[in-house]
């Protein structure tokens, strides 16, 4: 196990490598070299020099790379040239609504969507499995952010239970919490049906296998052989889908974060594009990227952790 | 019927429900199963044995429909609500599969399993039923109890994994031990050890033991008695040493001349039954076999055969009954 999450992270290390490496290469290829766009049109020749030294563009190219590359893993993303504040700092100062929104999101449609599957799988045909299957098309179907403006108009503007914008005061927790209540129910809705269908479709495999019969042979109680023996298996796929899904929530929460007026990287990311600050846009892509890579192993470590045959193979 | 009688089996008849139509796997069987006997279940793939022995553990899957009666110990399992049919699996009645690569559960290690087997159970603690686990383990061949109660079913070989099994069901100390063809997925050395295992542990059943095979040569070994299935009928009974050395159902006879174990006569070929079993969904009016029986006539093709007696505790159900 300990092998295999070194081995996991050292991969997540090579992910990462070439992404940064990727995102060097961008940067020549998008239009406009970085210094102009930082001194503007009006710069000197000479301000031009000093700045290329001082950026260290005027390396050759390979040891240009080699710089980025450490300076990235070791938290240097460069400085925004707008704010004069450390890239790495706006980044990760932004992560955590997104961290906590995803959170919060994946998380209530996990709790309710993986007993749901195991419900349905249990009542198949019945009419809480028809139910689901009309639920889970139309909400897998509908855009969050269509959910997150119409969540808005019935509960904020309409029925004015919850506020509608922002992250709400720094330190009133009561009132971040309210606010994060409308986005994350719009991710999560989705993805209630989702992992209910998954859930159920591999639980009713599940169920159907030899050593399940095998339990019930031996009169084991139908419940304990659901919660105790079946689950565990049954969840493998979903634990994987979720890793994948939190991390690419990271960027993927971007429109619930307009739609919210709420800060987050996927905001920051959005705003970087706009207002076409590259050194802000590369960074906010490796912190996103980095989170996603390591999510993956999370979900990776947790599969292992479920599955012995994988666990001991390492 | 007799005081002997562990399981007593009425008139049963199960038919499964399918997209093609209704399968009558099972068709008026009736057995009766004593104390203290092996009887081994013979028949063709397909000829209703697993069916059978499901309904004895009251393990039929959901589109099983069941007629008749099934009574151990004098209660009717076919009439029992789940709750009841579960009070007996594993509490009286165990059971061995098929294919041990896939019988045992894959995330829980092999101390665990035979722990849970025992929960019927409750007079004793973790500590004891895993003492018992290590001690069966012993019993059933298994060396380094210790660590092998650590490892998953994974790391574990076929014949060891069949050995785990065989260890779960005599944990629970079953008056009716079901074994299922639980050699079949087994190579033949492996399948030589588990006989002689089921052998050495005949007493251990105080009971019975039902032992299904489509292998009439592990019968001679290891039974008292046999059953011949024959597309869901119980075409012969009887005591075996009656039955393999005069066969009184032509079926019976055609089975024992393509067995390779008990060929006598030198041969180059190996004898095969023309033909095939009858379509369950629309079993014919006649016999079954006649279609592909030497001595049949139109009786056997329009009648259904009678029961006939044949010998003390053996029956053969055919117009042309054998000599
Ligand atoms: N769950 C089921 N649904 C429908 N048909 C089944 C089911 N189980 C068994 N059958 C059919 O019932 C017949 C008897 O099968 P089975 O009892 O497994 O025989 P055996 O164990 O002798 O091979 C076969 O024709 C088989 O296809
Ligand atoms: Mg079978």
């Amino acid at each position: 196990m300990i092998w295999y999450t070194a081995q996991r992270l050292l991969w997540s290390v090579a992910v990462m490598t070439i992404t940064i490496s990727v995102l060097f290469c961008l940067i020549y290829v998008i239009p406009g070299d970085p210094v102009s766009m930082a001194l503007g049109p009006r710069a000197t020749e000479a301000m031009r020099s000093e700045l290329m030294t001082r950026m260290g563009l005027d390396r050759p190219v390979l040891e240009q790379l080699w710089r980025f590359i450490a300076n990235a893993f070791t938290g240097d993303l460069g400085t925004d040239m707008w704010s004069r504040q450390p890239i790495s700092r706006i980044a990760l100062g932004a992560l955590p609504h997104t961290l906590l929104l995803a959170t919060l999101g994946i998380g209530w449609a996990a709790l309710i969507g993986i007993p749901l599957g195991c419900w349905t799988a249990l009542r198949r045909d019945g009419l809480a499995d028809r139910l689901l299957g009309v639920f889970s098309a139309v909400t897998i179907a509908l855009p969050s952010f269509v959910v997150a403006i119409y969540g808005l108009l019935i509960f904020s503007v309409q029925l004015k239970w919850l506020p509608a914008l922002g992250a709400g005061a720094a330190g009133d927790i009561a009132d971040q919490a309210r606010r994060l209540i409308l986005p994350s129910f719009a991710i999560g809705l989705g993805w209630v049906g989702f992992l209910a269908r998954m859930v159920r479709a591999s639980m009713i495999e599940v169920l159907s296998e030899n050593h399940i019969r095998m339990l019930r042979a031996f009169g084991l109680r139908e419940s304990r052989i659901v919660l105790r023996y079946a689950l565990p298996i049954a969840v493998i796929p979903t634990v994987t889908i979720i890793g994948m899904g939190f991390g690419s929530l990271l960027s993927g929460a971007v429109l619930i974060e307009i739609v919210f007026n709420r800060p987050g990287i996927g905001k920051l990311t959005y705003d970087a594009v706009m207002s076409r600050n590259f050194p802000l846009l590369t960074g906010c892509v490796l912190v996103t990227t980095a989170c996603y890579v390591l999510c993956t192993v999370a979900a990776d470590l947790m599969v292992a952790r479920l599955d012995p045959r994988i666990r001991k193979s390492l | 019927m007799s005081a002997a009688a562990l399981l007593e089996i009425d008139h049963l008849s199960i038919r499964y429900a399918t997209p093609r139509g209704t399968v009558q796997a099972v068709r008026d069987v009736n057995l009766t199963i004593r104390r203290g006997e092996v009887i081994g279940l013979v028949g063709e793939s397909g000829s209703g044995k697993s069916s059978l022995v499901s309904s004895m553990m009251a393990l039929l899957p959901d589109n099983a429909a069941v007629d008749g009666r099934l009574r151990f110990e004098g209660t009717d399992i076919v009439a029992l609500p789940e709750t009841g049919r579960r009070q007996l699996r594993g509490n009286g009645i165990a059971a061995i599969f098929q294919d041990p690569f896939t019988a045992l559960n894959p995330v829980v290690t092999i101390g665990d399993l035979l722990v849970a087997v025992q929960h019927h159970d409750h007079g004793a603690g973790t500590r004891e039923k895993r003492r018992r686990a290590t001690e069966m383990m012993a019993r059933v061949g298994i060396s380094d109890a210790g660590r092998r109660l650590r490892q998953y079913p994974f790391e574990l070989s076929g014949g060891m994994r069949q050995r785990v099994a065989i260890a779960a069901a005599l944990l629970t100390h079953p008056t009716l031990l079901i074994a299922d063809e639980p050699t079949t997925a087994l190579d033949a050395t492996t399948e030589a050890q588990i006989i002689d295992l089921l052998r050495r542990n005949r007493s251990a059943v105080d009971g019975a033991i039902v032992f299904v095979t489509h292998h009439l040569g592990l019968v001679a070994q290891l039974c008292d008695r046999v059953a011949v299935m024959y597309a869901g009928e119980i075409v012969e009974t009887g005591p075996v040493g009656a039955v393999f050395a005069n066969p009184r159902h032509p079926y019976t006879r055609a089975l024992i001349a393509c067995e390779p174990a008990l060929i006598r006569a030198a041969t180059r070929r190996l004898p095969t039954i023309g033909g095939a079993p009858p379509d369950l969904t629309a079993p014919p009016a006649g016999c079954g076999f006649a279609p592909r029986c030497p001595l049949a006539d139109e009786t056997c093709r329009s009648l259904a055969p009678p029961v006939v007696a044949t010998g003390e505790n053996a029956t053969a159900r055919c117009h042309k009954v054998l000599p």
